[in-house]
C-alpha cells in the first residue's frame, strides 16, 4: 500500500517532519518555561511582616509620638542584610497603640513630627498628616501606613511591614 | 502564520535564502552516527541558554560564588532544574564531541576536501574542553577549589614558558579571587564568542560542501566524496 497516495493517511515524510517539531516544540516549551520561572522567581517569594519588639510600653508618653529605630534582618538573595528601620509610635491610652512606617506615603521620605505644628510633616514634598495619620495637605496618596501591634508582658511588639508607595491602596511593598 | 511568513518572504528573501541551507541532498547510507555533530550543536545552545539563566543569580567572588550556586540549587525556583541541565549539559556536550570525533576519524570524513572542517573542529574541541575546566571552578567548592589547582599546576609543568602560563591562569601565584573572576570572564565571554565563530565556520563548510558519504558508499562510487559541491 502507497501510503503517500492515500489523502486520509500521512506521508512518511510528513510523520517524521511533524515528529520532529512535536519533539522540538516540547524541549522548546519545557526549557522556555523553565527558564522563565526561574528568571520570574523572585515574583514567587513569601512576603509577611517581621515581628519586632520595641520595648517597655512605659517608655511612650501620650500625646507625643516617639521614633523608634530597630534592625530588621531582610535577605537579599544569598545574603541577609540588617536594614535599619523605623516606626513612629503613638500612645492612645494604658493599652492601646497606634504604629506607623516611618515612610511618607508618597514616595518614601522619613518625615518628622512637629511640636509646634502639632503634625507630621514631610521635608521632601510637603506631605502633612496628623496625629492619627490622616493626610491634611501635599501629595500622600493615602494616610500614614498602621502596622499591627500589641503588648505582651509590658512590651509593646509591633509585625513590621512596608507597603507600595505613591498609590492610594495600602497594599504590600 | 502562512500570510504572515509570505510578507516577510517577500522582504527578506527567507525561502530562496535557507531552503539551500536546510534542505540539503546527503548521500545514501547514513544513519545515526550522522547525527552526533547535530546532538553536539544543540547540547551548545542549551548550555547557551541555561549559562545565560545563571549568569542572573551567580555571583563570581570568593565570598559569594558557593553561596550564590547553593541559593540557585535550593532557593531560586527551578533553580536545580536549570542548574541541573547545564551540570550535566557540560558532560553531555563533552561525550557528544568526542563521539562526533570518532565518527570522523573511523569513517575517515577528515580527508580531502573537508580538512579544514576537521582543523577547526579540533578547535571547537579544545574550547569544549576549555568550557569545561573554567566552569568547574565556578561553584566554587572544595572540588572546585582542588581541581582548578591540580589543573593549573599542571600547566606550570610545562618547560620554559610553564611559570608564566600558571600565573596567568590563576592571575597571580595563588588560586583566589582574581582566578575565580577571569574564569569566570573567559567562560562567559571569551569561550562562547570564539566557539560561536568557529561553529559558524564548522557548520558553512559541511553546508558548502555537503556530509560525507559512508566508506562503503563510496568506494562504490569515489565521485560521492565530492557530492554537494
Amino acid at each position: 500500500m502507497d501510503l503517500a497516495e492515500d489523502k486520509d493517511k500521512v506521508s512518511r515524510r510528513s510523520f517524521l517532519g511533524y515528529t520532529i517539531a512535536s519533539i522540538g516544540a516540547f524541549i522548546a516549551a519545557t526549557v522556555g518555561s523553565a527558564t522563565a520561572i526561574f528568571a520570574a522567581s523572585p515574583l514567587l517569594g513569601t512576603r509577611g511582616g517581621t515581628r519586632v519588639t520595641l520595648g517597655p510600653v512605659s517608655g511612650f508618653q501620650q500625646g507625643i509620638p516617639k521614633l523608634v529605630q530597630f534592625p530588621v534582618a531582610r535577605k537579599d538573595g544569598w545574603i541577609v542584610e540588617n536594614d535599619q528601620k523605623s516606626v513612629w509610635v503613638v500612645r492612645e491610652d494604658e493599652t492601646r497603640f497606634t504604629v506607623f512606617v516611618a515612610r511618607c506615603t508618597h514616595l518614601g521620605c522619613a518625615f518628622n513630627w512637629s511640636p509646634s505644628a502639632q503634625e507630621f510633616l514631610c521635608p521632601c514634598h510637603g506631605g502633612r498628616f496628623s496625629l492619627d495619620g490622616q493626610v491634611l495637605g501635599g501629595p500622600p496618596p493615602r494616610s500614614l501606613d498602621r502596622l499591627d501591634n500589641q503588648v505582651e508582658g509590658g512590651n509593646l511588639v509591633i509585625n513590621y511591614e512596608e507597603f507600595r508607595l505613591g498609590i492610594p491602596q495600602k497594599v504590600e511593598a | 502564520m502562512s500570510r504572515v511568513y509570505s510578507w516577510l518572504d517577500e522582504r527578506a528573501d527567507l525561502t530562496r535564502t535557507f531552503s539551500p541551507l536546510l534542505f540539503r541532498k546527503i548521500p545514501k547510507g547514513v544513519g545515526w552516527w550522522y547525527t552526533f555533530g547535530s546532538a553536539t550543536l544543540f547540547v551548545f545552545v542549551l548550555q547557551a541558554v541555561t549559562g545565560i539563566f545563571l549568569a542572573m543569580y551567580y555571583s563570581p567572588s570568593p565570598d559569594h560564588a558557593y553561596d550564590s550556586v547553593s541559593y540557585i540549587s535550593n532557593d531560586v525556583a527551578m533553580g536545580s532544574f536549570i542548574r541541573g541541565l547545564h551540570h550535566w549539559g557540560a558532560s553531555a556536550m563533552v561525550v557528544l564531541v568526542v563521539l562526533h570525533m570518532l565518527r570522523i576519524v573511523l569513517m575517515a570524513a577528515y580527508k580531502y576536501p573537508r580538512e579544514l572542517t576537521w582543523f577547526v573542529g579540533i578547535f571547537l574541541l579544545l574550547l569544549t574542553m576549555a568550557f569545561g575546566f573554567t566552569g568547574y571552578l565556578l561553584p566554587w567548592d572544595e572540588k572546585a577549589y582542588w581541581a582548578t589547582t591540580v589543573g593549573t599546576n599542571m600547566a606550570g609543568t610545562v618547560p620554559l614558558i610553564g611559570g608564566w602560563a600558571l600565573q596567568l591562569l590563576r592571575g597571580g601565584q595563588e588560586l583566589g579571587a582574581v582566578t575565580l573572576t577571569r574564569f569566570y570572564a573567559v567562560h562567559m565571554l571569551v569561550l562562547p564568542a570564539l566557539t560561536g565563530t568557529f561553529i559558524a565556520a564548522h557548520l558553512y563548510l559541511v553546508v558548502k560542501q555537503g556530509i560525507s558519504a559512508p566508506p562503503e558508499i563510496e568506494r562504490e562510487d569515489p565521485v560521492a566524496r565530492l557530492q554537494g559541491r
